[in-house]
């Protein structure tokens, strides 16, 4: 597959061995283009957290390394590079705001920590994302008083805060109702077409891979690795109609098919 | 006809609740526990030396409450006990945030920890009579190293039990190592550290009254002393029962501030 024309995120055979036998991903390589919207798809265990964690800077790759418009993100000690994270955000399964403060309080402490501009205007920017992330008007609740949906807004919110270009997500809607998943699903895509960040998204929902991805990555287990690229073409924006048309049922019953053959295997 | 009494449990239990609630309960107590007390003495004509009745305890209390002396007393106890919990405050948190920094320091010092919490400390205290002398000083040492251990461990086990998904976040924001004590681990401990000053601050006024039996020339320890070898039962038991109150005081003091954490239910 051709490689994308603008490549912001260049893995280059990175992988990771966490010693027990079998690699928890083997060497891969794959470039992802700016503004791409990228789903890393496969049963659990193929080392798509791995791939997501080291390229968020929180775990030092076993071998190759990752660059980030060119510059390497891991130094060779195995040591991230700090002035590269303000371009990464970062989106977990659980929202993890930090539970005594409030959602907007949540959303400032990146902010905060990063320093640099006065407190009113950090103050409008973690509105400014609130709003952007829809959740504009839960600023001064406590991450208690949230539903799941919206701890993940803020989450959202928080992970936008100092303005990163790369937005990475692991199974960010995995423990939501199917209903609030959808929402968020449409919500994240107006997300990114209005922002034009690049979205690393992990997810084991064949629908919602294809439905969202430019590109799926699908991983295989045991060794983890990738197994398939598959590029997507509907256009933009997509809409929920768009799952059920024949095109988009052939995809899934492609990636469902690949995915069974891959269990099958190990 | 069903349809009607089915209202009833559920008003029943809001019945019981209200009937149940402590502030009925307590005092309903006390007084059962005073009268059973009243009528074991009378019953089994015990000695006023050995136990006094009720009656003159509380009547002794009374007096106690009124008596100037006696709050002198009261308020070195409350000095020495304030100014070790505050000290073993200070000491355990920091020890506690030495140990979460560094698992080697806590490998080194876990065995020396665990002889010290085992060996009973108030077996110093002659010696820190022979250090400081009989003022102040033995009191605060002793109620600044009864609840050391407490309140250091409480401190560690809450920086411990952070989650990881928060660390995570915290290192995706670049945050270095004083922003995430500062901002994540010791917020988060808060709770954890206010259980260890609630159990310290008991243990700073046991610490101070057993060094006033000890050491002292004041202080409620030393009055509590003075009156059972003047063979005054009755005025010793009022004392009990003043500490009673003073341990009461102060735990609730910590406990007010505790409530005071925000963000938590
Ligand atoms: N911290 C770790 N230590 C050891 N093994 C790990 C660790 N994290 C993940 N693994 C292993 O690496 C493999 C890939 O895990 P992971 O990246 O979490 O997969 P996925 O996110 O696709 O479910 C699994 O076999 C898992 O057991
Ligand atoms: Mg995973």
């Amino acid at each position: 597959m051709a490689e994308p024309p603008d490549v912001l995120i260049r893995l280059d055979g990175v992988g990771k061995d966490y010693g027990g036998g079998v690699s928890a991903l083997l060497p891969t390589s794959l470039a992802v283009g700016g503004g791409e919207f990228l789903v890393l798809l496969g049963p659990s265990g193929c080392g798509k957290t791995t791939l997501l964690r080291m390229i968020a800077g929180l775990l030092p790759p076993s071998s190759g390394g990752i660059l980030i418009s060119g510059e390497p993100l891991w130094s060779s000690g195995g040591r991230c590079r700090k002035a590269l994270l303000c371009r990464l955000g970062l989106v977990l399964q659980d929202a993890n705001l930090f539970p005594w403060l409030t959602a907007e309080e949540n959303v400032l402490l990146p902010l905060e920590l990063r320093g640099g501009s006065e407190r009113g205007r950090r103050t409008a920017r973690a509105q400014a994302m609130l709003a952007l992330a829809g959740a504009g008007d839960l600023g001064s609740r406590l991450p208690h008083e949230l539903s799941g949906g919206q701890r993940q807004r803020v989450a959202i919110a928080r992970a936008l805060s100092c303005d990163p270009d790369i937005l990475l997500m692991d199974e960010p809607f995995a423990a939501l109702d199917a209903i609030s998943r959808e929402a968020l699903d449409l919500e994240l895509q107006k997300l990114w077409l209005e922002t034009g960040k690049t979205i690393i998204l992990v997810t084991h929902s064949i629908a919602e891979a294809a439905f969202l991805a430019d590109r799926v990555v699908l991983f295989a287990p045991r060794p983890g690795r990738i197994a398939e690229l598959v590029e997507l073409r509907f256009p933009r924006p997509r809409e929920p109609e768009l799952m059920f048309t024949p095109e988009f049922q052939q995809v899934v019953r492609h990636l469902h098919e690949r995915m069974s053959a891959l269990m099958g295997q190990a | 006809m069903t349809r009607q009494a089915s209202g009833r449990p559920g008003q029943d239990r809001a019945w019981r609740r209200r009937l149940l609630s402590p502030w009925l309960t307590t005092p309903c107590l006390l007084a059962l526990a005073l009268l059973a007390w009243n009528g074991f003495v009378t019953h089994w004509r015990v000695s006023g030396f050995i136990l006094p009745a009720p009656g003159p305890v509380l009547a002794e209390w009374g007096a106690l409450l009124l008596s100037p002396g006696a709050w002198l007393h009261t308020g070195l106890t409350v000095l020495g006990t304030l100014a070790g919990f505050l000290l073993a405050a200070g000491f355990g948190i920091a020890a506690g945030i030495l140990l979460s920094l560094s698992p080697t320091l806590e490998r080194l010092s876990s065995p020396f920890i665990v002889a010290f919490q085992v060996f009973p400390k108030v077996a110093l205290i002659p010696l820190f009579v022979v250090w400081l002398g009989f003022g102040l000083g033995p009191k605060v040492l002793t109620a600044a190293i009864l609840p050391f251990y407490p309140v250091m461990m409480n401190t560690l086990l809450g920086i411990r039990s952070v989650p990881e998904g928060l660390r995570d976040i915290m290192a995706s924001f670049g945050a270095g190592r004083l922003p995430l004590l500062r901002r994540l681990e010791l917020p988060y401990a808060l709770p954890f550290v206010f259980a260890g000053l609630e159990v310290g601050i008991v243990l700073s006024l046991v610490g101070t009254v057993v060094a006033e039996f000890v050491s002292g020339s004041s202080g409620l320890g030393y009055l509590l002393v003075s009156r059972i070898n003047s063979f005054e039962t009755a005025q010793m038991f009022a004392i009990v029962l003043h500490l009673c109150l003073v341990g009461l005081v102060l735990h609730g003091a910590v406990r007010l501030l505790r409530r005071r954490i925000p963000g938590r239910s």
